[in-house]
């Protein structure tokens, strides 16, 4: 089938499909059509569901679609065919969507991340999923897990299994608590895998049984796909050559021809069976066969059974029997993986070391839950394991459609090799019912349509696994199959590029898949494109000259810059850093480059001066900090002044010392002084307005008064306001300035560069995904990693036999598991390097160029055996080699010599009168909350009466009821409101006794208010008049205050009265006035107004005098 | 009877004129009811009777309150943390009754099970329908929380407590018929229909109810299109300015107020000048506050708390060390970060009381702050249970004496702050669903409740510029709005939906809060309401976390907006200078013992370093230590391997003892080495850790005593652990020989002990020398013939000699050919040059020599590479990141 009907075929929506879309086929515009014509068949645009693996994807994925509705909805029928199906789709769509009523907006495409499903999936069952609703998600997961770690060691003295456990896997740690952390914390980012697994070693035996089936299982499949896939005559003429030379080998030990000791003989005969129990024989035979190299021998001596000049026959027939295997590079591989097979009997330690594990792992796990609640945050992969645990277990699933209000009847995946298990676990879980529904519903059908490229499967550090795209190809998902179709066409790069990548690759790649070892086969693209030039991808070497490279890769950029004006460049690398030489060049040059992620903002000089201030307004005990800001650019002390500074520094305030140099009785020079002050009195200035201006402008505005604003480059603004955004984060989660997750972050992320009109654009080549560009050049190819700690634990979830578990060993031993599960990890890496290669290349439409610093020591070019570089360098037919100058003498290496920079001069300004506004002590004052409760019932209690037209003589007891409420509004369930209520009954009681008392709350009077609320809009506020009328007789207006204070013992009313009355005076002249204005524009006419209190605990009306 | 609905929002005659007719407005917000009552009610007068305009849930608890006051069983409204605190007893009744159920985070499930019971309240859905509550038993999540509602309502039965969405029912149902209300009319302005149960009260208090609302918005609005959100909000706070400039009333409207409030205030402080001014010195009004757990003084209150009942992490230990709101003693500045190093000092991840008071009273004894945590550790509070009023009125004492919170004077938003203490503390003392007896970490998680809920607003100028959220802007009118934050993504905001009540439920009774259109037609709503009194502009930015943003369906066609806002370039050349600057302070010499042998070996490798630790007495802060440290295992090590061959003088004794006997020593010497650890270390360890550090040792002992045992040539232990004083170049330094053999020859062998790392013999002859302790040593001894380190730990323990042969065959074959790449033939040879090396190293400290010399091995564990900044991208060209993806 040509593309063009593959495209036209997977468009039916009523099939399931999975499409291999290489690298430049169009994939994403074939998904958008499939969600376009899926819109068309569905009752809610929700229906559809699109997965994508990132947020870039899934906004792009969702633009396009809205892109093609708009276009369709606004009529512009495009002219290019591909267009013009996209526009047919878009149109039925939005015809469909009229006529259902729906308002196709890009919220309603649905379009998700992975992330943003589970985590969706888990708002929609906040129970279920065991979460409790929408959760806090954050990236930031280390001192979490670090909590988790050490929570667990707590357990270190328990006197149970758990307890043993940990005592025994720390002792296999040397007791090393921080490095056991860090295998931990490593185990529980990827705890989807074991959690489950390992809770079930509960039974020891079981699980060992269990676990050596699996091995033993493994052994055979692989002995008997290696006589299956060998030539059988050649194994059994290697045989019979082994069986020979292993007799010869053992006369040569017994007349001592050979050392004994450095030779290994199997246990028993040689037998090359199918039998797991061959296994050693076929290892012996591995290893005779192999170097250490694992390449086939070319020289066989006296200690592999050929005495020089004796067995002269022997060894030629045998190393014509070896001349076979190099023209069967996959039998290479056999033997290999046969050698590093386990033994059944694998080494006790590292079972036990799984138990053990196995009864600390599920604790840590649950301490980590622990810790999770307790900060109110999770990580992703419990986001993902709750949604897993949501959709429910297979015997008991969740009815989805129930609780997302409708029924997902098709899904796509986009980049479906990026798959990890447990993200293949949710997808299977989601499609959980269709087969069924699928076979009753034959109109209805539901669909998957996933689309992927195996050879762009480079997310192995992410726990994706290439074999799902293989498995899911082969065998569908959940039940279904899906229609593998393959598209081959090459819209992207011109027909040279492509030919070298189908030529090259096919050579690097075995040619059948073996997903175990991550070995995806490879497609051969097609080109639509001509050819542009003779030697489309070229590879440099530049040995030992990381410079000479950044120098070389320069040129070229700069001639193809100047040389087009539309072209878009990429330098790509697998890490960070190997871009740095390359983008410091570009830089200074003056290219305006792109770059995302390049330098780690801990590594930025302005970030780093921020962090030193920062450092130190966190924690004045960081004397480092504050030496680091001395000798910051900003201030710039000399060693010198430095050196007579520091006693001081460590004994008094930032102030004496100020105050010392101001009065120059500091024996620094006057350059230091003129610096040390200008810095003191910036701190000093911080110091006094620590936590009263919000975080970001403290910090900011110290920096500014150091100058730290004045000293920077153009391109670092934007680490200075990635550090401040941060900042504002802190700020925002109320945590105030807490530095290590500052120092962590900036250690971790990376400055980018932005520009909008950069046509160089650096990145990793992990980034590059999905990305194109008109030249690339890789740059640091070659370079190997550093090797990480040896995992606590290794596992493979073999798809067929199950999974494969070993602990460290104590001691290195050849032929455990352990060692086997290295083996296959390392192969998926390998696999994975050449593909993240395929990847980077693949982004270029017209050029590629990779360059390399490969050491000269060895001959050049390299022998095949040295590793994937090299073998990348055997594969293509010329690579440029660029010697070093022979005349350039080696330079050792010297110190960094290079001049200090400072502010030329710092600007003066001492410490001014600029101090905090300080309007003075205040101590801490608590009212009385019963006596306030009281006041309030008192105030509620002579309103209420002040409302009766015939003042009782007694409290009544529905007063007494409402009195009781106003209580209960202000009190504890466990507070006592009888004591309350009772003196309330008695003052009460007391007011209505007295005259003035009833005087007051007289219904007789005129214009009568109780808690009358008055508005004054020039002021903006309101007020409350507890007691307001007009006397009929004297017309005199009363303003009124209630107060339920009472004088303290030993004071006399009087004086109480009298202290009270100056107290309130300007509070009750204020009522006055605004009252004398109220009735003024109501027209009451009233002789005067008097303001007065009222105590009813002591029965005293006092009017205030003015 | 039914509410009517009219469009658009009646202007200010129109409410003047219902108020005079005795009509009560009843709004959607408290900010609209103040926003009429200031410029509608009394505009003409100086003073005036508050008009009876009302948010419409102060309206409900007004009249519910007039309604239960006479009710003979009076009942208690609760407060909305009171409600809380409720539902966090019913879903921790489920946990303590299941065990299998377990909440991450049960503080949203409160949440989110008061919005459910909400929206069931407020859509009058029967739940004593058998109907409604088989659609509730039907999905796991609806069940459990018809449980928890069950649980509440009966709780709230039991008690006699109310909480808000109960009013509108509770109202009803008493449904009063003397009502002045039944004779009047009642106008709601929202853009959102009343739920069901208010319409229900309304209809049934009023004589007619008048629902206004704006039209929905029927064109798109002109967008400014900007390339990040930081350039978006500044382009929003210069037009604020320029709004305020012109004296226009304008408004911001952020579509997410809670993420992008503080980076608007930030540019708006920068537009108007004010960065390093109080907040009321900004021009602005922001419509919410922050709350006040957030707020300095009381964040640093709960810090104080919490330290009584539980130890604090280093970072929570910090920020209460150095609050401005405690008092620790005249001198603050220069004793808070000494009390801090000497916290650090300890290693210790966490601190608790006892040890802030002991670092309080070495540093600054008697200080207020020392003098409050002792009281409370005296009265062992961190043990007793009290009711919440009792604990107000034992930590009142506590944080006067601790000077709280004017330990530093108080400005006047901080005075505002401390007054809403009592309101806080009121708050815990009142709550009736609180427990009757309570421990302190209970009242601290109470306290922390309280002032979470409780929110600080600053009494500033009101100002022609305001900032808020769409949802605050319902009836206010503006000449210039800006919408910041419109894009497809946020705005309208999205349905937040109702996961606890069933789908099935919620649409049959058509809850605003499930469906997608409801959002859109209220924000549609309220953009018409300002753009029809105001010119309204929305913004976006491009590009969100990497990916494209799309515009919100409300934008017309957007143009770009402000160009990226530069900031001022400055010629960085132009204010920089160079200068030489690699010679320190000089050593006064002759002087003694300014460290050991790390002089010797940092001068070596970086004299920056050497200088900075041993002549400036630099020294990093402690970083937190998960069991003991390197250097603390290496000290246990060192005495370890003392004590054992203490009784195991020579290689005779060591071949001839039995495995017993071995054992039992090398039990003995573990032991004696964990007893010399000192009692802060144990204390911070624990002694579990040290059990098995002891089984460690054993094995580390016996497993180095195999080695001990191939040595072919008999030796004498000549001395272990002695001390040396060794003078060179006026400097006398203090070291110390792990240990020294004689062997038959009577040549010495002079060893080092290592646990771990990797040595090479060839470190011993280069220049400069990697590695000068035993050089040294050889200077100091007369007869060394062997220098070796004894790698005791690791997987391959061994030894790494230079010199004669000790007996062991690949150890003295390695020494060999080490000895031939350095081209000689005996130790001797390479002590004169040793001696030079030596020499220059202590001539080059001696002289202050300060110059960085970066290389892997010296900057991988230094502190001090914010000082000699050669990690710099622009200097690291010598150095190796590590650097991954």
């Amino acid at each position: 089938m040509s593309d063009s009907q593959i495209r036209a075929e997977v468009l039916d929506t009523t099939r399931s499909f999975c499409v291999v879309a290489p690298a430049g086929s169009g994939k994403t515009s074939l998904l958008t059509q499939r969600i376009l014509a899926l819109l068309t068949t569905v009752a809610r645009p929700e229906e559809v569901l699109a997965i994508t693996f990132t947020k870039k994807a899934a906004s792009e994925m969702r633009a396009r679609v809205i892109e093609a509705l708009e276009t369709a909805a606004r009529e512009e029928e495009p002219t290019s065919e591909h267009q013009v199906i996209t526009y047919r789709l878009a149109r039925a769509a939005l015809t469909h969507a009229r006529r259902l009523n729906w308002n196709l907006t890009a919220d309603s495409v649905n379009v998700r991340t992975i992330d943003g499903l589970s985590a969706y999936l888990n708002r929609a069952m906040p129970i279920l999923s065991g979460l409790g609703g929408g959760a806090t998600v954050t990236d930031d997961v280390v001192p979490i897990y670090q909590q988790a770690t050490t929570d667990l060691y707590q357990l270190i003295g328990e006197p149970s299994d758990r307890g043993e456990a940990l005592r025994q896997l720390l002792l296999t740690m040397d007791n090393n608590w921080q490095r056991c952390s860090e295998l931990l914390i490593e185990l529980l980012s990827r705890r989807a895998d074991w959690l489950n697994e390992l809770g079930q070693h509960r039974n020891p035996e079981a699980a060992s049984e269990q676990l050596s089936a699996t091995v033993r299982a493994v052994i055979t499949e692989r002995l008997i796909d290696a006589r299956s896939q060998m030539d059988i005559g050649w194994l059994s003429e290697l045989e019979s050559q082994a069986q020979a030379a292993l007799q010869r080998l053992r006369e040569y030990v017994r007349t001592e021809l050979v050392d004994g000791e450095k030779v290994q003989f199997p246990s028993q005969s040689l037998c090359i069976t199918s039998e797991s129990s061959s296994l050693e024989s076929w290892q012996w035979l591995a290893r005779w066969v192999l170097t250490s190299e694992k390449t086939p021998r070319k020289r066989l001596d006296k200690n592999g059974g050929f005495q020089a000049k004796v067995d002269q026959t022997a060894k030629q027939e045998v190393l014509a029997l070896l001349g076979k295997l190099e023209e069967h590079p996959q039998w290479v591989g056999m033997l290999t993986e046969i050698t590093a097979l386990p033994r059944i009997d694998s080494d006790e330690s590292e079972w036990q070391g799984v138990l053990h594990l196995s009864r600390v792992l599920p604790t840590l796990a649950a301490q980590l839950l622990t810790v999770f609640k307790a900060r109110g945050v999770v990580d992703h992969t419990h986001i993902a394991m709750a949604a897993e645990l949501a959709l429910g277990e297979e015997e008991n699933p969740t009815d989805l459609s129930l609780r997302l209000d409708y029924q997902l009847s098709h899904i796509l995946v986009d980049e479906f090799q990026d798959t990890s298990q447990g993200q293949f676990r949710l997808i299977e879980k989601l499609c959980r019912g269709w087969l069924e529904h699928n076979s009753a519903n034959l109109e209805l059908q539901r669909t998957l349509f996933v689309v992927g490229d195996a050879m762009q499967s480079i997310y192995g550090f992410r726990y994706a696994d290439v074999g799902l795209f293989l498995s899911a190809m082969d065998k569908g998902i959940a039940g279904i199959s899906l229609v593998p179709r393959s598209l081959s066409r090459n819209f992207r790069s011109h027909a040279g590029l492509i030919e070298w990548v189908n030529d090259h690759f096919s050579a690097l790649v075995p040619a059948h898949g073996d997903p175990r070892l991550g070995v995806v086969p490879m497609t051969r693209a097609e080109a639509t494109q001509v050819c542009l030039t003779d030697e489309s991808v070229q590879i440099h070497n530049f040995p030992d000259d990381a410079a000479l490279e950044a120098e070389y890769v320069f040129q070229q950029i700069a001639s193809l810059l100047t040389a087009t004006t539309t072209a878009k460049i990429a330098v790509l690398s697998r890490t960070r850093s190997g871009l740095e030489p390359i983008s410091l060049l570009l830089k200074q040059n003056g290219v305006d480059i792109v770059g995302a992620d390049l330098t780690s903002f801990s590594r930025r000089a302005s970030v780093t001066d921020l962090v030193s201030l920062t450092r130190w307004l966190a924690n004045p005990g960081d004397t480092v900090a504050l030496v680091a800001l001395l000798r910051s650019p900003m201030v710039g002390v000399s060693l010198r002044d430095l050196g007579m500074l520091m006693p001081l520094l460590k004994a008094y305030s930032m102030t004496y010392i100020y105050n010392l140099i101001d009065q120059c009785e500091l024996a620094i020079s006057q350059d230091g002084r003129e610096r040390v002050s200008f810095l003191l009195s910036a701190l000093i200035w911080a110091d006094r307005k620590r936590d009263r201006l919000n975080l970001v402008s403290w910090v900011e505005e110290t920096w500014k008064r150091l100058g730290g604003d004045r000293l920077i480059a153009g391109d670092e603004w934007t680490d200075v306001t990635a550090f401040f955004h941060l900042l504002r984060d802190q700020e925002i989660a109320g945590n105030g300035l807490v530095i290590e997750p500052l120092t962590t972050w900036l250690e971790k992320r990376h400055a980018t560069i932005e520009s909008a009109d950069a046509r160089v654009e650096l990145m990793t080549l992990h980034k590059s995904k999905g990305l194109e560009f008109d030249h690339v050049f890789i740059v640091g190819a070659g370079k190997v990693g550093r090797s990480s700690q040896k995992p606590l634990l290794r596992w493979n979830r073999d798809h067929e036999r199950g999974l494969l578990i070993a602990a460290r060993p104590d001691t290195e031993t050849n032929g455990s598991l352990y060692n086997y599960l290295g083996f296959v990890n390392k192969s998926k890496e390998e696999q994975e390097l050449i593909r993240l290669y395929y990847v980077g290349i693949t982004r270029a439409k017209t050029s590629c160029t990779l360059t390399a610093t490969l050491s000269s020591e060895n001959s050049w070019p390299p022998k095949a055996s040295q590793g994937f570089w090299s073998r990348f360098c055997g594969a293509a037919s010329r690579v440029h080699y660029h010697p070093k100058d022979q005349e350039e003498t080696t330079v050792p290496q010297r110190p960094l010599a290079k001049a200090y920079r400072r502010v030329a001069k710092v600007p003066d300004h001492g410490l001014s009168g600029d101090v905090t506004e300080s309007v003075g002590a205040a101590k801490l004052r608590l009212s009385n909350l019963s006596q306030r409760r009281y006041g309030i019932a008192l105030h509620r209690g002579l309103e209420l009466l002040s409302h009766c037209d015939n003042l009782p003589a007694e409290c009544p007891q529905e007063l007494m009821a409402r009195l009781r409420f106003q209580l209960l509004e202000l009190s504890a369930h466990t507070m006592s409101i009888e004591d309350e209520l009772g003196r309330l009954e008695v003052d009460i009681n007391r007011v209505l006794a007295d005259s003035n008392g009833r005087w007051l709350l007289s219904s007789k009077h005129i214009d009568a208010h109780a808690e009358l609320a008055l508005y004054l809009p020039a002021e903006r506020r309101q007020l409350i008049i507890d007691r307001t009328f007009v006397d009929p007789i004297t017309r005199c207006r009363w303003v009124v205050d209630y107060k339920s204070s009472q004088p303290e013992e030993g004071t006399s009313i009087d004086q109480f009265v009298c202290e009270e009355a100056s107290k309130y005076r300007e509070q009750l002249e204020h009522y006055r006035s605004a009252m004398i204005d109220f009735d003024g524009h109501q027209d009451i006419t009233t002789s005067h107004t008097k303001i007065a209190l009222y105590f009813p605990s002591i029965n005293v009306f006092h009017e205030v005098l003015g | 009877m039914s509410i009517s609905a009219i469009s658009p929002f009646p202007d200010e005659v129109s409410i003047r004129e219902a108020l005079a007719k005795g009509t009560l407005i009843l709004t959607a917000t408290q900010r609209l009811s103040r926003h009429l009552t200031q410029t509608i009610g009394v505009r003409d007068f100086k003073v005036g009777r508050v008009p009876t305009i009302l948010p419409v849930d102060a309206w409900l608890v007004q009249t519910w309150r007039s309604l239960s006051e006479t009710h003979k069983m009076p009942q208690r409204l609760l407060s909305a943390s009171e409600r809380d605190t409720l539902w966090r007893q019913v879903i921790e009744s489920e946990v303590t009754e299941n065990a299998g159920f377990s909440l991450v985070q049960p503080e949203t499930a409160v949440q989110l099970a008061g919005r459910c019971r909400r929206a069931v309240k407020d859509y009058v859905v029967p739940m004593s329908s058998d109907r409604v509550r088989s659609y509730f038993e039907s999905e796991a999540d609806t069940r459990f929380f018809l449980q928890w509602l069950t649980k509440f309502d009966m709780r709230l039965k039991a008690e006699g407590w109310v909480v808000a969405e109960d009013l509108a029912e509770d109202i009803t149902a008493h449904n009063p018929t003397c009502s002045e209300d039944k004779q009047r009319d009642v106008w709601f302005l929202s853009e959102e229909p009343p739920v069901p149960s208010l319409e229900k009260v309304l209809l049934g208090q009023f004589k007619r109810v008048h629902w206004f609302r704006s039209e929905t918005l029927t064109y798109r609005l002109p967008t400014q299109a900007f390339d990040s959100r930081e350039s978006e909000i500044r382009g929003a706070a210069r037009w604020g300015k320029e709004q305020h400039d012109a004296g226009l009333a304008s408004v911001i409207v952020l579509s997410d107020y809670q993420q992008d409030r503080a980076l608007l205030e930030h540019h708006l402080r920068a537009e108007f000048g004010v960065q390093d001014q109080v907040f009321t010195d900004l021009p602005v009004n922001f419509s919410r506050g922050i709350e006040l757990s957030k707020v300095p003084m009381f964040r640093d209150l709960l810090l104080f708390c919490r330290l009584v009942a539980q130890p604090l992490t280093r970072q929570e230990v910090t920020a209460l060390i150095r609050s401005p709101f405690f008092f620790v003693n005249d001198d603050d500045r220069a004793v808070r970060g000494p009390v801090l190093s000497r916290l650090y000092a300890s290693k210790r991840g966490s601190f608790g009381l006892s040890q802030v008071i002991t670092a309080l009273s070495q540093v600054a004894p008697g200080s207020p702050l020392e003098r409050a945590l002792s009281r409370a550790r005296a009265d062992r509070l961190h043990h007793v249970r009290l009711s919440a009023s009792a604990w107000c009125e034992r930590l009142i004492p506590l944080l006067q004496e601790a000077n709280w919170p004017s330990a530093s004077g108080l400005d006047s938003l901080e005075y505002q702050q401390a007054d809403l203490i009592e309101a806080v503390f009121d708050a815990i003392e009142i709550n009736p669903v609180a427990k009757d007896v309570l421990s302190l970490g209970t009242f601290i998680s109470g306290l922390k409740v309280a002032l979470d809920s409780q929110l600080f607003q600053p009494k500033t100028d009101i100002s022609q510029l305001q900032v808020m959220s769409l949802g605050d802007t319902v009836g206010l009118n503006f000449e210039t709005v800006r919408v910041v934050g419109a894009s497809a993504e946020r705005f309208p905001r999205k349905a937040a939906g109702l996961p606890l009540i069933p789908w099935r439920i919620c649409h049959e009774f058509e809850m605003h809060e499930v469906m997608g259109d409801c959002q859109r037609l209220v924000s549609s709503r309220l953009l018409m309401q300002l753009a029809s009194l105001g010119s309204v502009v929305l913004s976006y930015h491009r590009i969100a976390d990497g990916a494209h943003n799309l515009p919100s369906e409300f934008c017309d066609v957007p143009s770009n907006g402000v160009e990226s806002i530069a900031y001022k370039l400055v010629e960085v050349d132009s204010v920089m200078s160079p200068f030489a600057d690699e010679r320190g302070l000089e050593t006064q010499v002759p002087t003694e013992q300014l460290g050991g042998v790390s002089l010797l070996e940092k001068q070596a490798m970086c004299p920056l370093k050497a200088h900075l630790s041993h002549r400036l007495d630099l020294r990093a802060l402690e970083s937190e230590t998960q069991g003991l440290s390197a250097g603390e295992r290496g000290g246990l090590l060192h005495k370890a391997l003392q004590c054992f061959f203490t009784g195991m003088g020579s290689s005779e004794l060591i071949n001839n003892i039995s495995g017993g006997a071995m054992a039992a020593l090398a039990e003995e010497a573990a032991t004696m080495a964990l007893q010399s650890l000192h009692s802060t270390v144990r204390d911070r360890v624990g002694l579990p850790y040290l059990e098995v550090e002891h089984m460690r040792l054993v094995r580390l002992l016996i497993t180095w005593m195999g080695i001990e045992k191939q040595r072919t040539i008999p030796f004498v232990i000549e001395s272990l652990e002695s001390t040396f004083d060794w003078t060179c170049g006026g400097l006398t330094l203090s070291l110390t020989a792990d240990r020294v053999d004689q062997l038959q020859n009577g040549q010495q062998v002079v060893i080092d002990y290592k646990s771990g790392g990797s040595h090479s013999a060839s470190d011993w002859h280069q220049s400069p020398l990697k590695s000068p302790q035993l050089p040294c040593y050889s200077q100091l001894l007369k007869n060394v013939g062997t220098i070796g380190i004894a790698r005791v730990g690791g997987s391959d323990p061994n030894y790494t000699l230079l010199g004669g042969a000790i007996g062991l065959s690949a150890a003295d074959t390695q020494s060999e050919k080490a000895m031939a790449t350095a081209g000689v033939a005996d130790l001797s040879e390479l002590k004169d040059r040793w001696g030079q090396e030596l020499s220059d190293l202590v001539r080059g400290f001696v002289e202050g020599d300060a110059v960085a010399t970066p290389s892997a091995n010296a900057c991988r564990y230094c502190d001090f590479k914010i000082i000699c900044r050669a990690h710099l991208s622009e200097a690291s060209d010598v150095i190796q990141e590590s650097d991954d993806e």
